[in-house]
Order: structure tokens, then sequence, then C-alpha cells
């Protein structure tokens, strides 16, 4: 549902952007009959037992695959390490390229791929980790479950957050739709806008850099500045929770974008811890890929 | 000089007896008491034991019928033992531990790599749950440590959870640490204890097995090996247990050795605790510090015989108490909202009535402290 909700908040189709996307539709025929565009962002959610062809794209006549079609929306994995694991890993080069080369005997396709991943997962195979009263898998069980993530493909994903159990009091108030506490999409997807546009400005001179998102190590250590107390801070965190320097990198990108949301020119102390607790879950990955369990040991 | 040459010809035998499969030590002991010797008994005929009683039936005693196939292959193990660096103890020799007589089927033959526990010193396991919560394993690493400060040695089954949690802090901490393996003692279950697995065979400590050295852990080789554990422990501390729990063989065996146990008490209504509490009902020795250890009977008396390392421990407990006093107000209110169950930002910031900020700034001063610790992405918790 949340995933579904995200097309929402991205920013409005532009009309180059909606013949691009209507462009691959028009090629896979997957365009509703009488209408020449398709007039919004796509949102693809293939189920896990995808292979890789439909995925990646291929076929006799080399057709798009799942993270072509998502290209210019959102592609929601639920259930993301019961994927193929040829498929996880193939994840790697488009999510770093945003374009997918199908090379086969007949002829060599190149597709776009720029989609926003967004993917869901348990802690373990019962779901209820690392709440041990109730959850029963084994060690090696929850190893195992998280295993099929490598470190790669966890590094490049640069937001992760853990959903808590919802309340029935939670869940009912949220169904009557109190919009007090939550905004409506329509007030997100202004933000976006907002932030997109400051986003823009900054990244003027620099072609293939739209936003914040996309910053290499050099535009990130640019461009991602902090003041001194913020960055004293940083420090402190790296030595509490030993991370590595794709990591560090990867925390200024996501400070970045929410002083971004504050109109903040600086990064600032509010902004890095934040970005700390979204941080994924690499950090969790001990020595030789093993997943650590949840008590720090 | 000839009885030396003779304790060597016992041992292989011994050896070859232990290795032949379906044969039980107490089996082992039983033929030995008949024949005279181990050597006598290897050699003597099938039909015997079977008229003894002691092979109930000629299907049971396969492995003893079929032993002369295999012989060449096991003494040349036997052999290649030392260069491998397993060292065997049997029974009658000097280094046996004296701690597992007590036990009704003390094991005839024990494979050892490292070192084995000595006999002066005084010993204790702390055991539990292979899953166990974060606060429980905290606990065990806990207790592990203050025990090892203070010169007990600490036994253990390196097997997940509690068991190895206790046994990585106290090596960790420089501290000898015993593993009493279900499995041949070249055999590493579970593989993720590889780190203190190495460690102990290196020689600080041991780590100690009655199975032969290629046996794979099988489910009835661990109700066996918690027979030494509770055996060679002076006291069995249980850090958390659930209420049906392997954790209950190691204490009814300890109760049989005539064993304290001590049992950590746990909140009513945690299910991960409830086999704790139920043992205290039953009259196990509650456990409030590492001191109702130090000061119960064989261990104080053990201690008191060899150096007081005691004074050790005092210390360390103030310097913790002087950590927590130093602390900023918001850190203080923070911790004080801090529960050994974790505990999501979003309530954290809610009940103390902080900004998000402040809280998350506190929890990561606490966290450097040592105070707290993130379980995952938005929850953390208090550390024991």
């Amino acid at each position: 549902m949340l995933a579904r909700a995200m097309t929402g908040i991205m920013p409005r189709l532009s009309p180059e952007e909606d013949v691009d996307i209507s462009a691959l539709y028009s090629i896979a025929g997957l365009l509703p009959e009488g209408r020449p565009l398709l007039g919004r962002r796509p949102f693809r959610s293939p189920h896990h037992g995808i292979g890789t062809a439909a995925f990646l794209g291929g076929g006799r006549r080399i057709m798009p695959g799942e993270i072509s079609l998502s290209s210019g929306g959102i592609l929601f994995m639920d259930e993301f390490p019961l994927f193929q694991r040829n498929i996880l890993e193939a994840l790697r080069e488009p999510l770093e390229q945003r374009r997918i080369v199908l090379q086969r005997v007949s002829g060599s396709v190149v597709y776009p791929a720029d989609f926003q991943l967004v993917a869901a997962m348990n802690n373990c195979p019962c779901g209820f980790y690392p709440d041990r009263s109730r959850c029963r898998c084994t060690g090696a069980q929850i190893r195992a479950y998280m295993g099929r993530l490598s470190k790669p493909i966890v590094e490049r994903i640069d937001i992760c957050a853990e959903a808590r159990p919802l309340s029935f009091d939670m869940f009912s108030k949220a169904s009557l739709g109190s919009s007090a506490s939550s905004p409506s999409t329509e007030a997100v997807r202004k933000r976006v806008e907002r932030v997109r546009a400051i986003q823009q400005e900054r990244f003027g001179s620099h072609p293939g850099i739209r936003y914040n998102g996309r910053m290499g190590p050099r535009e990130t250590e640019m461009f991602c500045r902090t003041d001194r107390s913020s960055e004293k801070l940083l420090s402190e965190i790296f030595a509490v929770r030993e991370l590595s320097g794709r990591t560090y990198h990867k925390i200024l990108r996501v400070a970045r974008t929410i002083a971004d949301m504050d109109s903040s020119e600086l990064i600032r102390e509010e902004h890095v811890l934040e970005a700390v607790q979204l941080r994924s879950i690499e950090d969790r990955l001990g020595a030789y890929g093993v997943w650590k369990d949840a008590h720090g040991q | 000089m000839d009885s030396e040459r003779n304790m060597e010809v016992e041992r292989l035998y011994l050896f070859l007896l232990c290795s032949l499969p379906g044969i039980s030590g107490k089996k082992v002991r039983a033929m030995r008491q008949f024949a005279g010797s181990y050597k006598a008994a290897y050699e003597l005929d099938m039909d015997e034991y079977l008229k003894q009683g002691i092979f109930s039936g000629r299907g049971r005693c396969y492995g003893y019928r079929e032993r002369h196939k295999d012989q060449e292959r096991l003494i040349r193990e036997y052999e290649e033992l030392k260069s491998l660096g397993i060292g065997l103890v049997a029974e009658f020799d000097m280094d046996y531990p004296v701690r597992l007589m007590d036990l009704e089927d003390p094991p005839p033959l024990l494979f050892y790599r490292g070192g084995l526990p000595r006999d002066g010193l005084p010993s204790a396991s702390v055991i539990g749950s292979r899953a166990c919560s974060g606060y429980g394993a905290g606990i065990a690493a806990r207790i592990a440590e203050e025990l090892c400060d203070a010169g007990v040695c600490l036994i253990s089954g390196m097997a997940e959870g509690i068991d190895s949690a206790a046994q990585r802090a106290a090596l960790r901490k420089g501290h000898d640490s015993f593993a009493i393996l279900g499995s041949g003692v070249n055999h590493c279950y579970p593989m993720e204890s590889y780190d203190i697995y190495e460690l102990m065979c290196a020689g600080q400590g041991g780590v100690i097995s009655e199975c032969p050295v290629r046996s794979a852990p099988e489910p009835w080789r661990f109700v066996q090996r918690n027979r030494i554990i509770a055996a060679l422990s002076d006291v069995v501390i249980v850090a958390e247990a659930r209420k049906r729990s392997g954790t209950s063989i190691t204490v009814d065996y300890a109760l049989s050795c005539g064993r304290e146990i001590f049992s950590v008490p746990h909140r009513l209504g945690d299910e991960l605790g409830e086999g704790c509490n139920l043992l205290i009902r039953d009259g196990a020795s509650i456990f409030t510090c590492t001191e109702d250890v130090l000061s119960s009977g064989v261990i104080a008396k053990r201690l008191s015989a060899g150096d007081g390392g005691i004074r050790i421990k005092e210390r360390a407990g103030k310097k913790e108490e002087k950590t927590v006093t130093s602390l900023a107000s918001s850190e203080k209110i923070v911790y004080s909202c801090l529960d050994f169950n974790p505990k999501h930002i979003e309530d954290i910031a809610a009940q103390t009535g902080l900004g998000m900020a402040t809280v998350l700034r506190a929890l990561l001063c606490l966290e450097k402290r040592r105070l707290a610790c993130s379980v995952s992405s938005f929850y953390y918790r208090k550390v024991s």
C-alpha cells in the first residue's frame, strides 16, 4: 500500500518523460487501448518467482523487462530476499548505470532502467525477529534468509526503515482517515517538487546529475557541506558504529536531502542524526558477509 | 616403567573400544569390569558378553562383532592424533578431571584440543537458550566476564545464544574457557562459533569431547555432552531459559552430581525467562549479582585456597556507577526511559517529551558509553 502510494509523491510527469515511458510500453504492447500516452508514472510489482528474462528483458524479440517497464516510476519488490539470487545480483549494474544492455545472438538492445527501487522484507522467515518470545527461527535460518542479500546490493540501497507492528488503535485511526496527523499525498508531492527544484538549481552545471541520489563521491564532498558541530558528530558516529567509507557518503547524501527539505544551506546536526537512523542495514553484515544477530555480539 | 607401557596399551584398546559404533561409554565400562582390562575386554568373544547380559542381543553388538575390520585404520588414526594436536585422557590417567567422577557414568575417554580445566580452580558454567533475547545474551556475557575476572574458570558448550555469548565475552577479555562439544573435537559446531573455537584450540582454555574425532554433531550426543558440562562445573548458572528447554537436562545432571544451581530471575510473563523462574520455584539459588556465586560454598572454598581475585571485580563495579551519574540530564531522562526490551525511537520521544533530535543525540552518547545499543534501525535497548 505504502509503495503504491509512492508514485503519487513523485514529481509530476513531464511531457518528455511521458513520451519516453510510453514508447517502452508501446514496444511491450502494454499501452491501454486507444491511448497513445500512458500519462502516469509506472508502478511495477513483479512476483518474487519471476524469471530472469521477464525481469531484465529478453526473449526472441528482445522485449523490455520489469526493470525497464518501471523506468521513470517505481519498481516494488515485495519479499525481497525471496527473489532468485541471480535476479537480486542482476540489479547491481542497472542500479549504477540506470540502463540495461541486453546482448543476444540476434543483436543487442539498450533499454532504460531508471527506476526507483522499493523493496520490502521480513527480518526472518517467520517475521517476528528480533522479538524472541515469538520468533523461534534458529540463528542459521535467520542468517540464511538475510544472507540472500549480498553486501554490494545492500550498500546500493540508500534508505532503510523498519516498520513497527501496528496496534489496533493506530490501525483504526488510520482507516478513519484522520488527515490531521498524516499529510495528504498531494501535500507531500508539493514538498518533493520543491526539494527537486532546489536540487535542480544545485546541479545546473553538472550534466547527468539531477538530484542528490545521483551524486558520486566527488560531488558528495563538494555539495554536502556540514557545519562544525555536525562534522564532529559524524566522526563520533563513525567511531561508535564502525561504518565504511561508502556508508559515510550515503549518510551525507541522505542528510543533504533532509537539509534541503528544511531549506537549509548547511547540513546541521539534526539532519545528520536523522540520516544515520535511515542508513541501510549493511553494518549488520559481519566478517565474510555473515549476518550478525541483533544482540550486537 | 612396565606399568607405564601397560597404561599406553590400555589407552590404545580403550580408544579402539570407544571408536566402535553403537557402544556407549557405559557399556565400555561394564565390559572392562567383566574382563579385567580394556585389552582383555577388546579381545573377549562376543558370546561371553551376551551370556553376561552386557549386550542385550546379537543385533545390538554389530560394531563389536565387526571390530577387526577397521582395526588397522583406527590404530593408524590413534598414532596420528598427536600430530593433529589432539590429546587423549583416559579415566585412569593422572590428569583426568576429578569432577567427572561425580557422574553416574563418567566418560572413560576424553579427546581434547588446547588444555583441560585444572582440578583445583573453581569452575562455573553459564547456560541457557539458543534463541535468546539480547538481554539474556548481555547478562550471560556480563556474568561470564565478572566470574572470570574473579578467577573462576568458565565451562560451556559453545552453542548459539547464551553459551557462546558467555564464552565469547570471557575469551575476549583474555581469560581461559573450556567448551564441551557434542561432536568430535575437530568438528566446530555451530560454525558461527568458529572464532572462539579457534582461540580455545590454540590453548586459551580448551575444547573437550568424548566423541571420536570424526563424529558429526547428532542430537543425542548433545544430551551426553550436557552431562559433562554439568559435572565439570562447580556451579551452574542459568541465564535465560524457556519453560521447556535443553537447559533443564544440564540442570538435572548438575543436581545429580550435587552441584549448586543459580538461576537469573526474569519478569513474569516473559516467555523467554519462564524456565529460570520455575527453577527458582523448585529451589535453585537466585542470582542477583556475581558476588552470590563467588561467596557460595565450593567456589568460595576454592577461591580462598588460591589467590584473591575478587578485588578486581569490586573495582569494576564502582566504575560503572560513576558513568551513569556523570550523564547529562537529557541523557539521564532517555536512559531511564530505555528498557531491556527494544523500544522504538518515536516511543522514547513521546514518553520523555523530548524532541527527536535531542533523543537521537542522547542515544548516540549512551551508545558511545555502551549504556544503550541499537537493535535495528529504529529500535534501541538498554545494555545490561
